[in-house]
């Protein structure tokens, strides 16, 4: 059966981002424990994310990206848009 | 539906919606020598006029499509916004359906009458049918203009990735713009 649990990457107390505290092998059991924060990629939403995997994989082209999503150029170009101030703004976040 | 209706540049803008907006243009002098009527200006559609030579209708929509284009474009860039040229021209030919529709609509209006009127405005002499009609005409065709204006708006805020604001004040600015330069063209012409 697919797994369909989203991985949270905010608090649902104080909104603050989450951080990945323990990790496991589910083959034999091993678990690692520590601090570690999330891959920048990982702190977007899923829509996000899958837009960036689909960007990814129609090797950089928003041509071919409107084609597959059924939109036009510019409501593409303009998701990108978004998704880099996003990412420069969780670069300010991170500075700060 | 309404999402193709309301933001139909989300799907369609670029060389497609050119291609759309030539087919509307096209219609357009088809519907002004049968009328006969004009579309003389960004904002502009008069019925009752004098029959033009079908060269000067598809100039004066030629005009009209390149100062939509151009003051929105400027506009735009004034913004900083990195839209690109070709959706720009695309999508501001392409929102002239509602502009296609008011001329379609207006072909109900008494023109004759009306055209009497506009030459001796101290006559007063529409017939109570032709209030009646005009008025009746007139609520569509209002309905219309501003459907027009919101797809301009649509345009120019898809094309240069826009939020209100600034942008605002600059998309009724570039629509005042359009319209004088296409009046200063159609002039000339």
């Amino acid at each position: 059966m697919e797994d369909t649990t989203k991985l949270p990457i905010q608090c649902p107390s104080c909104r603050e981002a989450l951080q990945v505290q323990s990790l496991n092998c589910q083959n034999c059991g091993t678990e690692v424990k520590g601090k570690y924060p999330l891959p920048k990629l990982l702190e977007l939403s899923a829509d996000d994310q899958d837009f960036i995997l689909s960007f990814v994989k129609s090797s950089g082209s928003l041509k071919q990206m409107a084609k597959l999503m059924g939109r036009s150029y510019p409501s593409v170009r303009n998701r990108l848009d978004d998704v880099i101030q996003q990412l420069n703004s969780l670069d300010k976040s991170e500075e700060a | 539906m309404m999402k193709y209706l309301l933001k139909p540049f989300e799907f369609v803008a670029g060389t497609k919606a050119l291609t759309i907006g030539a087919v509307v243009a096209l219609l357009s002098i088809i519907l002004c020598s049968l009328a006969p009527a004009r579309f003389d200006g960004a904002l502009d559609f008069h019925i009752g006029v004098d029959a033009l030579p079908i060269w000067k209708l598809l100039l004066e929509q030629i005009m009209v499509i390149f100062s939509l284009f151009i003051s929105f474009y400027a506009g735009g860039k004034l913004l900083g916004g990195s839209g690109r040229a070709i959706d720009m021209l695309g999508t501001s030919s392409m929102a002239r359906i509602p502009m296609l529709l008011i001329g379609l609509v207006s072909l109900a209006l008494p023109s004759e009458e009306l055209a009497e009127l506009g030459k001796n405005p101290e006559s007063l002499s529409l017939s109570g049918e032709a209030i009646v009609t005009t008025v009746l005409v007139s609520i569509p065709v209002l309905a219309l203009y501003v459907y027009y204006v919101a797809l301009l708006w649509q345009a120019f805020k898809t094309c240069f990735n826009l939020s209100a604001g600034k942008a605002v004040a600059v998309f009724i600015l570039s629509l005042i713009t359009a319209e004088i330069i296409s009046k200063l063209l159609i002039t000339i012409l």
